[in-house]
């Protein structure tokens, strides 16, 4: 008799899922499956629009990572209207999607996964969470509040507003830094990089201990993409997107983002809102690739800024060149928080960030645009194309997590059948199911999120659909 | 390297700190900012290191930090829990969350933050909330939201100046008169009816 289980509100992650996982008639794990169970409507709402509110309603898809819409969407304006950007204007851009990489990253590893590499997988999850984790380790919980407050307010001291912020507009930024924010962000680095040195030197301490998860949390060989600079220097905003292989080969290069469609299809499965993004080259499914940090920094030859390339040195000379497992992305993110960190800093030191000339002004001058960037999760699209008085009659949004989306399918199967066996379910079996995607620090409703109050309800169900089995978690 | 042992729970540090919180997008939702703002502009420069001001679209974490460095906070929220334009003033304490946090950080767990991350609590918190008459989509208030709104500014900004009168002999008109009502105005202060 077949069985299903399924995980109804998978936590700690940004947006809705659940995921099923059907166990044979020996109670092993069949298959398993991650399911995206909303839908927003974004690229169809949109049409109709003024080609200019793209950036201010793109921004609204998330409330975690809105400047990587705004960016994304304020890049495909620029590409319409085919100006070139005031230099000042990019080092500024640079600086807001760094402040959010920074805060995302931090929200990420220090208050979604630390709870289950401190309490361990099995911890009490009544205690396995931020609260908890101030009780245990409260300079820890405090160093990722800060580091958030850290990014967030940058955001702010830019942006105008934290969430949401309508700075960035297409042709550049609305208004120039002034020199006061920028010596107030100024002070802010210091403790930053405390603050972040501690959490890596804690995470150094802890990560050993999870050799069966390293072996099986989404461990197997993809494809890797991402933005990098023409020298092979890790890229957020702009560059090339480059494929690598699981040897960290170059297999395809995109230098005009207009081309996206080129190297990758949008495969869609019955059991998701979520599509599923390929690499066309080697079809569907076996064109799966994995973007985000880890991605990054394997296809990435080195960051190029000197307290991340030597922490990067450490992580290579222990995980190798281009490491398989998706356990390492805590790890590479920490990498990618101390990367933004030092270009924040070099960045506000430029001399020309202070110029007053800060936006190209211009009409459309082409009826399509494509504009990319590295969001915190991983490479973000947006495609517009617009009519001939600038509305918009069609977009395409290919989402970070979207790209993750094999992977993360794949990776929720591996650890199912690693961990989870047996007629009778227990919570950390579970737990490490989650805690796969976890890894991968899925965006999916982009706007909303959530930190650990979702309920989980896992139902054991017969092949009638009786209920032989449930654990609730409150 | 970390400590586990940080169990300072002082209590109290300087200033008052408003935080006026909400979605101003969103009809009488934007209330508590436009309380913050309103007493902005009403104190001026009299409440320059006195009086710290934030408008935030909800309580995160990242505010235990400023929360726990103040001797008073006063959050402004609007509510859909009580009358359009009726006001409830209460006394707020650090609440131990049951579970965890979710999308929604209320003020209490905030406190809670401030005291297990932070080793600080401010002495006296409190909030004010402000009965909503809709909340769709809009960046004005209602009718009856704003009328309230000047009506409270007048009495908080006089309660504010009191505050920075006395506040270096830390005295606190409030922790004197926990049940007062105002005459003539909505405003109400009940340190025992803690939630609506």
């Amino acid at each position: 008799m077949t069985r299903t289980i399924t995980i109804e509100g998978v936590t700690r992650i940004e947006g809705h899922a659940r995921i099923t996982i059907q166990l044979d008639e020996q109670d092993q794990v069949r298959d398993a499956q991650f399911h995206v169970t909303q839908f927003r409507g974004f690229e169809k709402f949109v049409e109709g629009r003024p080609m200019t509110e793209m950036p201010g309603i793109m921004a609204r898809i998330c409330g975690i990572c809105p400047v990587s819409h705004l960016l994304a969407a304020a890049k495909a304006c620029d590409d319409i209207l085919a100006v070139r950007i005031p230099s000042p204007a990019v080092k500024l851009r640079r600086i807001l999607h760094m402040a959010q990489l920074v805060q995302s990253h931090a929200l990420s590893f220090f208050h979604l996964s630390s709870p289950d590499l401190i309490f361990g997988m099995d911890g009490d999850p009544t205690t396995r969470n931020l609260f908890g984790l101030i009780r245990r380790q409260p300079e820890f919980a405090c160093d990722g509040i800060m580091l958030r407050k850290f990014g967030q307010d940058i955001i702010g001291l830019l942006g105008g507003k934290k969430i949401h912020p309508a700075w960035v507009v297409p042709g550049g930024v609305s208004a120039p830094l002034a020199p006061e924010h920028r010596e107030a962000m100024l002070r802010m680095v210091p403790e930053a990089y405390q603050r972040l040195g501690r959490g890596l030197e804690y995470f150094h301490e802890v990560e050993d201990r999870y050799p069966a998860e390293v072996d099986a949390f989404a461990n197997f060989p993809t494809l890797f993409a991402g933005l990098v600079q023409p020298d092979g220097l890790l890229e957020h905003y702009d560059g090339v997107w480059r494929f690598v292989d699981e040897r960290a080969r170059p297999v395809a290069e995109l230098n005009d983002p207009r081309r996206y469609g080129e190297l990758i299809g949008e495969a869609v499965e019955n059991f998701s809102y979520l599509k599923f993004p390929y690499f066309k080259a080697r079809g569907y499914p076996r064109g799966i690739y994995r973007v985000g940090p880890l991605a990054r920094l394997v296809v990435g030859q080195r960051c190029g800024t000197p307290r991340a390339d030597q922490e990067l040195g450490v992580f290579r000379t222990k995980l190798g060149r281009a490491p398989q497992s998706s356990f390492h992305y805590h790890w590479a993110r920490l990498i990618e928080i101390l990367y933004g960190i030092e270009m924040i800093a070099r960045l506000l030191e430029d001399p020309e960030i202070l110029e007053p000339h800060v936006r190209a002004r211009a009409r459309p001058n082409r009826l399509e645009g494509v504009g990319i960037a590295e969001a915190p999760r991983g490479t973000l699209i947006h495609h517009y194309r617009i009519d001939e008085h600038a509305r918009m009659v069609w977009a395409n949004l290919i989402i970070a997590t979207g790209h993750n989306n094999l992977a993360m399918n794949q990776g929720v199967k591996q650890a199912a059948e690693r961990f989870v066996r047996g007629k009778k379910i227990q919570e950390g079996m579970l737990n490490r199911v989650e805690a796969v995607i976890r890894c991968f620090d899925p965006c999916l409703s982009c706007s909303t999120h959530a930190l650990g109050q979702m309920p989980l309800r896992v139902e054991l169900l017969g092949t009638q659909g009786e209920v032989l089995d449930v654990s609730q978690r409150p | 390297m970390y400590r586990n042992d940080l169990k300072r729970h002082a209590v109290g540090g300087a200033g008052t700190l408003l935080i006026g919180y909400g979605n101003p997008l969103c009809g009488d939702d934007g209330a508590g900012p436009a309380v913050v703002q309103r007493l902005e502009r009403l104190l001026g420069r009299q409440a320059d290191g006195a009086i710290t001001w934030r408008i935030e679209r909800q309580p995160l974490p990242e505010l235990a930090e400023p929360i726990s460095r103040a001797r008073r906070v006063i959050f402004i929220d609007a509510s859909v829990c009580l009358a359009p334009g009726q006001v409830q003033v209460h006394r707020l304490r650090a609440q131990d969350p049951e579970y965890c946090l979710g999308h929604h950080l209320s003020p209490e767990q905030l406190l809670a933050l401030c005291r297990e991350g932070f080793g600080a609590c401010p002495a006296e918190v409190w909030m004010v909330a402000i009965g909503a008459q809709s909340m769709a989509l809009g960046d004005e208030l209602s009718g009856v939201v704003a009328q309230t709104i000047e009506r409270l500014c007048r009495h908080l900004q006089y309660r504010l100046q009191l505050w920075m009168r006395h506040e270096s002999r830390r005295l606190s008109e409030m922790e004197a008169s926990p049940r007062l009502r105002l005459t003539g105005t909505p405003l109400e202060m009940d340190e025992a009816n803690g939630k609506c």
